[in-house]
């Protein structure tokens, strides 16, 4: 009996002559479904004790509390297994800086490592999952004129990198990234005519960048509210930049209080000072 | 014995693995029935643009370890053709260790004519496509080369103004810009270090022509002395060419245990070359032959270094310096700017984690601005004091909050963030396996001084989000979210004509309800839910979005959808020009759609 059991595991054994030698074939023996779960070409590669520290003591004793669980874990504790190996990864390269680090959510907030849709790639995945936290950002979605994200044509990395960047909480544009321009390639310039706030302050200086409920996604609902706050028409104090010579526009006139209406590149021009061309 | 049984079961399940696993992929197709738009079909357009007609909705095809030795992974995904207004495609493939080809297309509408925007004189109609193309080789190796191109285009017609001595005519016209951006380089990686050095470069052109002929009165019917103005034809061409190349290196490093640094640099210089010719005749003030051009610079350069520091295993400091430069050579531009800041973590107990540091910006700026407009240079100095705290109990709920507190010299513009004091905090809980839990708040107060009176800024938000998937939600399934928000702007300017004192005010006060319940077994499925946005306040808004669909499978392979979606959309009582401007609409989509898998 004992015999005809060894030549069945020598023939078994002669069968898997390509298994590589590695610790995951011992763990799918009690975790099957786990291992069946790993996508294929992604972490199934790697050894179970790559992350789970701990492994040779819970082989023998079975118990869960031998293990290490990155789940169970501190963020930082759990995020440095990741970082283990993708540490100087490209996608980590603002990583020290970020949002997320710096608010302690780790890899595993995001990114299941045993199944296979670790990554998610398509918009409305992505999306869902941001909005999960981001519940605030979400709802400014929903408003009227905004970005095409709730209708799945953008996501939210298609702005924002959620390893980290440099600027946490901005999009990429004021730091010489391609950033809003990426899609609003028309407005990069240079102008021979810049209007100094696109530059120095980002688009986010007039527009709501995810939704609002006035039109072209500015931050005000009338034009004339959104020039005349900075060009106040005031002999401007010393300090600021902005202030413009009186126009004595008749603000009694729809007219002049369009002001795009006669400023049309109002983001800069080529031709014109005061932006009318 | 145990270890025996292991790999007996192990060696059963490898050789299970190995085989080619069959690929994966869904199509639906179908059409959709638009009825309406009651109301402003331009309102409608440039908010949801949504149309009738056949539809394939969405595609993917995945192989995950195909046949074949040109690849190992392929995937494809298709999302919302057949004269939609937002197509997407998203391609990837390669073979491990060899090459990742990725790919991306996205065709996006961007129609814009709202009557209450600049007279509903101004418009587009434009096609925005983007693509993006990159191919990287041998991407595990220490050294992986790649190449890559990406372009975006937009072309179609607007509404535009053509300005002149008195008036303004609304013209039609055609716009066409395109950008196409090439970059390459090499990426270093081994486990200690990592290195990117890219180079790249940028084509733009735009050519934008707007012409008239007939009679175009303007804006202004007034006689000019006793002359009533008027555009019979106008010949205008925009063209503008430019270039650009840029040179990028980004590195990181973990030369000790207890250190990672990491940095950036990046210098860009877009160029670009103007001819401007307008031709115009009619009854004019003065006769309008223009012709113009010039060539402008940006010379960009911007860097960034940090470096965390792990002295204990409780203790972590983050230092990091960013910096950004530029200047245009027409425009008298510049911009110098920089920030430092140093923030330290300590896990003070078990589940609980303090933070805090300082930050400090400095910053100078030079303007080109008009006599009388004020000054053309100024700097700016900001102080600002960090501090967190993030709370774990073992119960499932985590607790974060970061307060900001922001002192400045001065600012840069009268809106600009000056004197202001952030505050953000969010909870999560998951009382249940299938049950998570999670709130949001936060709060933004800006001030800024001036001469005329303080421009106040006041911004806050409460919400909370619900996900419920009892037994993995094969039955039942809830998502929800609600969010209260509120603005608060106050600023005081010059009226125009009379230099009286005027208060520019803002107020918005909203709530936002998402929420999407589906419920059924493997026969029938049910969905429904939506968007609701109200707000009051300045610019009072309504807009709604239900929707509720019933999925049928009709075989292992086959199922049925029919889905009702409502937009609705309306501004009660907001005045706008001193009158009514009707911009609501209201429209019922359906769709009935066919989705086919492959399992």
């Amino acid at each position: 009996m004992r015999a005809s059991a060894l030549l069945w595991i020598s023939l078994t054994a002669a069968l898997a002559a390509d298994v590589p030698k590695a610790d995951v074939e011992i763990c799918q023996a009690c975790h099957e479904e786990v291992a069946k779960a790993f996508p294929a070409k992604r972490h199934s590669q790697q050894n179970c004790a790559r992350c789970h520290t701990g492994f040779e003591k819970h082989q023998e004793s079975a118990e869960a509390k031998d293990i290490t669980n990155p789940l169970g874990l501190k963020p930082k504790a759990a995020e440095d297994v990741c970082l283990a190996c993708h540490r100087n990864d490209r996608t980590q390269q603002g990583h020290i800086q970020s949002g997320h680090a710096r608010g302690q959510t780790s890899c595993l907030a995001c990114h299941s490592v045993h199944h296979d849709d670790q990554v998610k790639r398509a918009a409305p995945d992505i999306n869902r999952q941001c909005a999960a936290c981001h519940t605030v950002a979400w709802a400014e979605f929903q408003k009227p004129h905004r970005h095409p994200v709730t209708q799945g044509a953008m996501s939210c990395v298609n702005c924002h990198n959620p390893h980290g960047q440099p600027l946490s909480r901005v999009a990429k544009v004021q730091f010489n990234d391609t950033g809003c321009l990426s899609c609003h390639g028309d407005k990069r310039g240079p102008f021979a005519f810049e209007h100094a706030p696109v530059r120095l302050e980002g688009c986010a200086s007039c527009h709501e960048p995810h939704g609002s409920t006035n039109p072209r996604m500015l931050t005000r609902p009338e034009v004339r509210q959104q020039c005349l706050e900075c060009h106040s028409g005031a002999n401007p104090v010393r300090d600021t930049l902005g202030g413009a010579p009186p126009a004595f526009h008749d603000l009694r006139s729809a007219r002049y209080r369009n002001c795009t209406v006669c400023h049309t590149k109002i983001h800069g021009s080529h031709v014109s000072r005061a932006l009318l061309r | 014995m145990k270890r025996l049984a292991g790999l007996l079961c192990a060696t059963l399940a490898a050789q299970q693995q190995q085989q080619p696993e069959a690929p994966t992929g869904s199509a639906e197709f179908g059409y959709r029935a638009v009825a309406g738009p009651a109301g402003s079909s331009d309102a409608y357009r440039s908010v949801v643009n949504l149309g009738e007609g056949p539809k394939l909705f969405h595609l993917d095809f995945n192989a995950p370890r195909p046949k074949g030795k040109l690849f190992d992974r392929f995937s494809l995904r298709a999302d919302s053709w057949g004269g939609e207004p937002y197509n997407t495609t998203n391609f990837e493939m390669g073979r491990a260790a060899w090459y990742r080809l990725t790919a991306s297309y996205r065709n996006l509408a961007q129609y814009n004519r709202l009557p209450s925007f600049a007279l509903g004189q101004q418009a587009l109609d434009l096609r925005r496509r983007d693509a993006d193309v990159e191919l990287e080789f041998k991407p595990r190796a220490i050294i992986s080369p790649f190449v890559a191109w990406s372009t975006s285009s937009g072309v179609g017609s607007g509404l535009t103004h053509f300005v002149l001595t008195a008036n303004e005519y609304p013209v039609a016209g055609r716009l066409d810009d395109r950008t196409d951006m090439f970059r390459g380089g090499i990426r270093l990686n081994t486990r200690r270090a990592h290195a990117t050095i890219e180079q790249g470069g940028l084509r733009f052109r735009q050519t934008d022509s707007w012409k008239q002929t007939g009679p175009n009165p303007g804006n202004v019917t007034t006689p000019y002395f006793g002359e009533p103005l008027r555009l019979d034809s106008l010949d205008l061409r925009y063209r503008i060419r430019g270039t650009g190349y840029y040179s990028k290196l980004v590195a990181s490093l973990n030369p000790a245990r207890w250190l990672d640094v990491s940095g950036s640099y990046l210098y860009s210089r877009p160029s670009n070359d103007v001819d401007y010719n307008d031709l115009a005749g009619g009854r004019l003030v003065a006769t309008q032959n223009g012709a113009f051009s010039s060539t402008s610079r940006l010379p960009h350069s911007s860097g960034w270094l940090s470096a965390e520091m792990r002295p204990h295993e409780r203790v972590r400091i983050v230092e990091s310096w960013l910096t950004d430069r530029l200047n245009n050579s027409f425009d008298p531009l510049r911009w110098n700017w920089s920030r430092q800041q140093l923030e330290g973590f300590v896990d003070v107990a078990k589940g609980l984690t303090l933070r805090g540091g300082h930050r400090y910006e400095w910053a100078d700026a030079s303007a080109r601005v008009p006599k009388l407009g004020g000054p053309a240079a100024t700097s700016l100095r900001r102080q600002v004091g960090l501090a967190g705290a993030r709370f774990q109990t073992g119960l499932g709920l985590v607790v974060n909050a970061d307060l900001e507190i922001g002192r400045s010299s001065n600012a840069f513009f009268r809106t600009s963030t000056r004197d202001y004091l952030r505050l953000r905090g969010q909870a999560r809980m998951q009382p249940l396996k299938t049950l998570t839990l999670t709130g949001n708040w936060s709060v933004f107060d800006n001030s800024n001084p001036s001469p005329l009176g303080q421009f106040d800024w006041l911004s806050r938000s409460t919400g909370a989000t619900a996900s419920w998937l009892p037994k993995g939600g094969n039955r039942f399934s809830l998502w929800g979210s609600y969010t209260r928000a509120s603005v608060s702007s106050s600023i005081p300017y010059l009226i125009p004509q009379s230099f009286a004192r005027a208060r520019s005010l803002y107020n918005e006060r909203s709530h936002t309800v998402t929420a999407m319940a589906e419920f059924g077994g493997k026969r029938l499925r049910l969905g429904a839910g939506g968007s609701a946005f109200t707000a009051d306040g300045t610019r009072p808004t309504r807009f709604y979005e239900p929707v509720g669909r019933v999925v049928a499978t009709l075989s292992p392979r086959l199922s049925a959808k029919t889905e009702w979606r409502y937009h609705g959309f309306a501004e009660p009582g907001f005045l706008y020009d001193s009158r009514l401007r009707p911009e609501g609409f209201r429209a019922h989509l359906w769709v009935m759609a066919l989705i086919a898998s492959l399992k």
